[in-house]
């Protein structure tokens, strides 16, 4: 112990500057946060980052632990002490000045603190597992601050490379979860959580470069493996298991809607054409409620065995006529004359949220931000304010958010970002802001509503006898 | 007397390329131990295998009683090892570097390290990376015996060193030879000359001798015979009489194994009449020079 903070008062008079850059940022940060009630996220934060990084990696190489000329590796130096030196460092000028920030900011916009401090604490833990520790264990096991750079670098070129050359892989790297994107996200994580954890201990206890690097190597490259090929029928069934279904969703019934909707200027059977749209009614929904369509995995059997499949996450819904969700099965050539008359099968699986326990309140529209819901926020921006926005605190609601400005003037306030049961995401910013859909008329007062997701559900279904023919189309 | 230092068939292998075989040496304590050879012949290895640097392939070495490999803190705190590649805290001044390091060493005498300061001649407010590569060495050596370390291991501490800070060093050491052992390795064997007590060579990684300095200068002579008439080599010539010369009437060599008038006798048997025998004491330069270039084993 007496050893560690010696060796922190070292670093502190090492890295002053650096200190002083980070800390200096940091408030302006907070300032900015202050002036600006809307964009927090300006390049203030991002210079921080890039300080708080550079620092970081001058801490840890101050004392190299790759190569063997260097004085401190033939001097008393207890390898926990220097360890817990460095946590102590990082923790101090990096860590708190996050935790500051946020706090400012949070304070800034007049957020409750007591039913904040989950944000605040996960978002520590976030930037310990995402920032500080990957590139601690990424500067002890490199021999100075440009093969450092260059490593980092490494990263992004082959994923480039991946993308070029493997063409399969970039699809599943492009496939976004949506509001799953969390449980990806927290294979990534823990993933690199272990991986710098793991990597640190062995460059600390035995400074075991060469296993260090190929260690750092190899599991990056299978955490980021997961990462991009998770099936996201897996990230499916996890959310499903999160939210249980309740008893009063058993009456929820799917069926394909009779007629196959037309699509405008679309034919189904044409000799260049192959297109075959269905639409998919959800029915039996407890009043109030509402359902989201989170993905869909559907396959359409053709008579003489053919299959086309489809496998998309996020449904458009149709909302003009109830649940009803739309999608366009494309089958890899045309379809043949007797392929598109006969009966074909259709069977897949559905995943949906469903929302209801709507909570409202009205507010008068004002500059000051009023508290609506659960931290939620909203007020009159812009000069002259003419632009109604929200925010709330580390994480948008888990539901749907909307605003009715009048009985006909309802508009959502953005999409579901995330289904995650965690307190927060990996931001700077711990405030998110959002403005409804389209352009408002401003009246005097506003009611915000928030339907919480009440269950994730899976719904498999066959449908057999389906007349493609029946299409509006033809 | 104990070893400070001592290793049992130690071997390192870069890769393809063994640096060091079947090495086996005894550092007595109390001794100034200097380690010579060639350029890669292996003492930088064997320094920074025994000080636990780099991990012997086979063999194993405890340096003041502890296996190499389990060298920690503890032991640390009685061994100072200065190189001339070591890499410094560049940003410290000396005397910060100085204060910095008091603190992991118990043994630490503000008296001593005030006294080497100014012994060296070292300026405390001037930075480390200000520092001339003599006053580096320096600067790592105060603050190598600022401590009392049982154990001084230099590797190469001289190279590239004017004179006067040649001697300054050298001064600085023999103040601390005694209760400090001191293990070198170097190819100034002038200096080393001057204060070692025992001395190993070392040669492509497998050390050919490790004797007491005054038993290698007594048993290398320069010899010279004069012969009676002039005759060719005789054959078969000794294999510890190096590098041998001749000329019509004189024959030069060098004695491995010199025992006074036994070596005599030798030669007199040897060439039958000679007219004079003269054997003439070696530096140890020269002795390194005669051992590199015939690659004897003696």
């Amino acid at each position: 112990m007496k050893q560690a903070i010696h060796i922190f008062k070292k670093d502190l008079r090492y890295l002053w500057r650096e200190i002083f850059i980070v800390l200096l940022l940091a408030f302006m940060f907070s300032y900015s946060a202050k002036l600006s009630r809307i964009e927090l996220n300006g390049p203030v934060g991002f210079v921080f980052l890039l300080a708080s990084c550079w620092m970081i990696a001058r801490l840890i190489q101050a004392e190299m632990l790759v190569g063997d000329n260097q004085f401190w590796i033939t001097r008393p130096y207890s390898w926990s002490s220097l360890f817990g030196a460095r946590i102590a460092f990082i923790f101090t000028f990096v860590q708190i000045p996050i935790l500051l920030m946020q706090l400012a900011i949070l304070i800034g916009a007049s957020f409750p603190l007591w039913s904040n401090v989950p944000g605040l604490l996960w978002t520590q833990l976030l930037f310990w597992i995402c920032m500080s520790f990957p590139l601690a264990a990424l500067a002890s096991a490199t021999s100075g601050l440009v093969p450092l750079v260059l490593t980092i670098l490494v990263v992004p070129v082959a994923g480039l490379a991946v993308e070029l050359y493997f063409p399969f892989v970039g699809l599943e790297l492009g496939t976004a979860l949506g509001p799953l994107e969390w449980i990806k996200d927290t294979v990534a994580y823990f993933g690199a959580a272990v991986i710098a954890g793991v990597d640190l201990y062995f460059q600390y206890r035995k400074r075991a470069t060469i296993f260090s690097r190929v260690f750092l190597g190899g599991a990056t490259a299978l955490v980021w493996a997961a990462y991009i090929c998770l099936p996201w029928s897996i990230a499916f069934g996890v959310q499903s298991r999160l939210g249980r279904e309740g008893d009063d969703l058993s009456s929820l019934r799917l069926r394909l809607a009779e007629h196959l909707p037309q699509f405008e200027g679309h034919r189904i059977y044409s000799p260049n054409l192959t297109r075959v749209p269905l639409r998919l009614s959800v029915d039996g929904l407890p009043s109030g409620d509402d359902v989201r369509g989170d993905a869909i995995d559907l396959q359409i059997l053709f008579f003489g065995g053919r299959v086309a499949a489809l496998k998309r996450v996020g449904l458009d819904k149709v909302t003009i006529q109830g649940n009803n969700f739309d999608v366009i099965v494309e089958p890899n050539r045309p379809l043949l004359p007797v392929e598109y008359d006969a009966p074909v099968r259709i069977r897949g699986s559905i995943y949906l949220t469903v929302f209801g326990n709507t909570r409202r309140r009205s507010i008068p529209m004002d500059k000051k931000p009023v508290n609506v819901i659960d931290s939620l926020q909203c007020f009159l921006a812009g000069l002259p304010a003419k632009q109604y926005l929200c925010r709330a605190p580390f994480r948008w609601p888990a539901g749907i958010v909307s605003a009715a400005f009048s009985e006909n003037n309802v508009r959502p306030l953005g999409r579901v970002v995330s289904y995650s049961p965690f307190p927060a995401s990996l931001s700077l910013n711990p405030v998110e802001v959002r403005a409804p859909f389209g352009t408002p008329s401003l009246g005097t007062d506003v009611t915000i509503s928030i339907k919480e997701p009440l269950a994730h559900i899976r719904r498999d279904f066959e449908f057999t006898g389906i007349q493609i023919a029946n299409s509006d189309a033809r | 007397m104990h070893s400070a230092i001592s290793t049992s068939g130690l071997a390192k292998r870069f890769r393809r390329m063994d640096a060091l075989r079947d090495l086996t040496l005894e550092v007595p304590e109390g001794s100034v131990f200097a380690l010579v050879g060639t350029n890669g012949a292996g003492k930088t290895t064997t320094i920074k295998t025994v000080m636990n640097i780099l991990k012997p392939t086979s063999g194993h070495a405890t340096v003041l009683g502890t296996d190499s490999r389990q060298l920690g803190p503890r032991q640390f705190e009685r061994i100072g090892y200065v190189s001339e590649n070591q890499e410094m805290p560049d940003w410290m001044t000396v005397g910060y570097f100085l204060d910095y390091l008091k603190p992991f060493y118990p043994a630490w005498d503000d008296a001593r390290a005030d006294e080497l300061v100014k012994q060296f001649q070292l300026p405390r407010d001037r930075r480390l990376r200000h520092l001339s590569r003599g006053m580096r060495i320096k600067a790592a050596l105060a603050s190598s015996l600022a401590y009392h370390p049982r154990l001084l291991v230099l590797d190469e501490p001289f190279g590239g060193l004017d004179p006067l800070v040649r001697d300054e060093v050298i001064e600085g050491l023999i103040d601390s030879a005694g209760e400090t052992t001191i293990f070198i390795s170097s190819h100034d064997l002038a200096e080393i000359e001057s204060f070692a007590t025992h001395i190993g060579y070392i040669a492509e990684g497998q050390l050919q001798f490790a004797e007491e300095m005054a038993s290698l200068s007594a048993r290398f002579r320069e010899v010279e015979v004069t012969l009676a008439q002039p005759e060719a080599l005789p054959a078969p010539w000794p294999d510890h009489w190096l590098r041998p010369e001749a000329s019509p009437a004189v024959v030069r060599f060098v004695e491995s194994r010199f025992e006074g008038t036994g070596t005599q006798d030798k030669i007199r048997n040897l060439f039958g009449e000679v007219k004079e025998i003269t054997a003439y004491p070696m530096a140890l330069r020269a002795i390194f020079v005669t051992l590199a270039k015939s690659g004897a084993r003696v």
